[in-house]
């Protein structure tokens, strides 16, 4: 279950974000998009679970880049998103590879699905909503969302090294 | 926790360009990511708090022989959404049936059980613990936890059952045992004839002797049988056990130094064990069962090694074994090992060497050519005055082609024969 859900996010991530850039006009991108998806699909194929890290990397710096370049949004929401989940399914499904045949892994798959099925819906839904809803910052607050954010990262990083 | 530093990193980077160049749409893409972040650390499982219970269907025996290890785990502290169990399988172990690990969700109070089961080599396997490993549902946090097992498997060499192995110290213990004294008094062995003392048997009594003497009468004399003191030394220096294609004699050695040592030990006499190699590993004498455990122990524990001091036997601890003692040496022997033994000889140690033998070994594994043939018998000819050697200074030579059961091997050249076989010389 989780093989399929993993193969079928790269193919929507890669989709999303080739559409994107074919709408932009960027049609040379678009067949790149594509061409990495199928090659990360190999990957797949191949068991090299490494590769799902550098995957999540270039689709959010392609899907930031588009943004950037103000290319339609909800695309590159949609694509990174997918990323995201590919990413996880890759790890998770190696993980289950460490049960034994007799365990019953089924109920861990569904919990896990159900879980990042939850995350990733509200995820998409509040990235869509703060992509379009237009809000205007001073440098002041600014300033302030970037000092709160870095202190947010801090403490977040401090906590995951302490555990 | 890579993970987790790898979507904080990208999440970092996004808000960080966002908030610097006002773009909202980066802000709004590292949403799902923080979002992902915060669902793992919702759902962070707390370290594991378990109880294990660990145990053995066998704690020693024989190489390849399958032991069941059953594990039961109960977890006391609050639930677990996934929980990776792994039971630290000591290195060279082969799990035959089974797995040692398990990846569950574990409730409140729910107790997991399973078993596996393992086979090995001789040798000495500790498990030391077993890792419990808790995740979130997403693998963003993970508490890991190592709870002591504390069981142990030896896998003892293979014990060949010996009728006698006949020695003949020079000096004996003063129990009596089935090793000839060379000392007079009651016994098997025709030893002499003395003149008759008040309390001797009518049956001792040498009528053929005393015929000829008016004066006296004369009895006959036997050889006393006692124990004796056995120092069983263990090659285990790599140079004279490991050949090309890491293949090693030092399983014969172990499995020659346990048969023989069982045997000593099934004749009554006090028997010590040392292995000589990377270090000196000393089994101090004692005599039965108890010390048969130990040997077999020190046996299951001995590994070949190297180092610079034991690279040859000019630094064997002789003080270790009770003069005049029967020494026992079991090693696939190097030319410059003879001097050492001559020397053991000469200060009148009894002393019997198994060597298994390297040539007959390492041809067998190699092709039936011309060449190999002719370095064989260069080999075994430079091996022969080897043993020449030793036999010439009065040593009690096995050589054992390891092809043969070393039973039978030991029965052919050792076998009980009567003492005036052997003359005077052991």
């Amino acid at each position: 279950m989780s093989r399929i859900f993993l193969i079928a996010s790269i193919v929507v991530s890669s989709l999303c974000l080739a559409i994107g850039y074919w709408l932009g006009g960027l049609l040379a991108i678009a067949l790149s998009v594509l061409l990495w998806g199928a090659f990360w699909l190999i990957a797949v194929r191949r068991g090299w679970s490494w590769f799902a890290n550098i995957g999540l990397l270039e689709t959010f710096s392609l899907a930031a880049a588009a943004l950037w370049l103000k290319l339609p949004a909800v695309w590159m929401l949609a694509g990174a998103l997918g990323s995201l989940l590919a990413w996880d399914l890759t790890a998770f499904t190696h993980r289950l590879q460490l049960g034994a045949p007799q365990d019953d892994l089924r109920i861990l798959e569904r919990n896990h699905l159900i879980w990042l099925g939850l995350l990733a819906g509200l995820g998409l839904l509040l990235s869509i909503a703060a992509a379009w809803i237009p809000l205007r910052l001073t440098l002041g607050w600014g300033l302030l969302l970037a000092a709160l954010a870095g202190l947010g990262l801090l403490s977040l990083i401090t906590w995951l090294l302490r555990e | 926790m890579r993970r987790a530093y790898l979507l904080g990193l990208i999440a970092w980077a996004l808000i960080m360009t966002g908030l610097l160049t006002f773009r909202g749409e980066l802000l709004a893409l590292a949403l799902p990511l923080v979002l992902y972040l915060l669902g793992g650390m919702l759902r962070a499982p707390q370290g594991p708090n378990l109880k294990v219970t660990h145990h053995l269907s066998l704690e020693r025996v024989s190489a390849h022989t399958p032991v069941v290890v059953s594990v039961s785990v109960t977890n006391l502290g609050p639930a677990l959404d996934s929980m990776l169990l792994e039971d630290l399988l000591p290195a060279g172990l082969k799990v035959q049936d089974g797995s040692p690990r398990h990846l569950l969700k574990l409730t409140r109070g729910q107790t997991f059980e399973w078993k596996y089961t393992v086979s090995g080599l001789r040798g000495f396997y500790p498990f030391a613990s077993l890792r419990a490993e808790a995740h979130d549902l997403l693998d963003v946090v993970r508490r890991e936890n190592l709870v002591s097992t504390g069981d142990q498997l030896f896998i003892l060499p293979p014990i060949l059952r010996l009728r006698r192995v006949p020695i003949r110290p020079r000096r004996t213990r003063v129990y009596s045992g089935i090793v000839p004294a060379r000392v007079g008094g009651p016994g098997v062995e025709f030893f002499g004839v003395r003149e008759y003392q008040a309390g001797d048997p009518q049956r001792w009594i040498n009528w053929q002797k005393s015929a000829r003497q008016i004066s006296a009468l004369y009895s006959n004399e036997f050889e006393q049988e006692r124990v004796a003191d056995v120092g069983i030394v263990l090659d285990g220096r790599i140079r004279t056990n490991l050949f090309a294609g890491g293949r090693s004699m030092f399983e014969y050695s172990a499995l020659a130094a346990a048969t023989l040592a069982d045997a000593f030990l099934a004749q009554g006499n006090r028997v010590g064990l040392l292995v000589y190699g990377r270090y000196l590993e000393w089994t101090f004498p004692d005599y039965g069962r108890i010390q048969r455990e130990r040997i077999l122990r020190a046996l299951a524990l001995a590994q070949p090694g190297s180092s610079q001091v034991f690279s040859d036997l000019d630094h064997l601890p002789t003080r270790l074994f009770p003069p005049r003692s029967q020494i026992v040496f079991i090693s696939p022997l190097t030319e410059e090992d003879t001097d050492m033994l001559t020397r053991l000889r000469a200060r009148d140690f009894q002393v019997m060497v198994i060597s298994p033998d390297p040539v007959a070994f390492e041809l067998n594994y190699l092709p039936k050519q011309a060449e190999s043939e002719l370095a064989g018998r260069i080999l075994r000819m430079e091996r022969e005055l080897v043993l020449q050697r030793l036999q010439r200074a009065g040593v009690q030579l096995v050589n054992w082609d390891v092809s043969l059961p070393f039973d039978r091997v030991v029965s052919n050249r050792l076998g009980w024969h009567p003492a005036w076989v052997y003359g005077g010389n052991w």
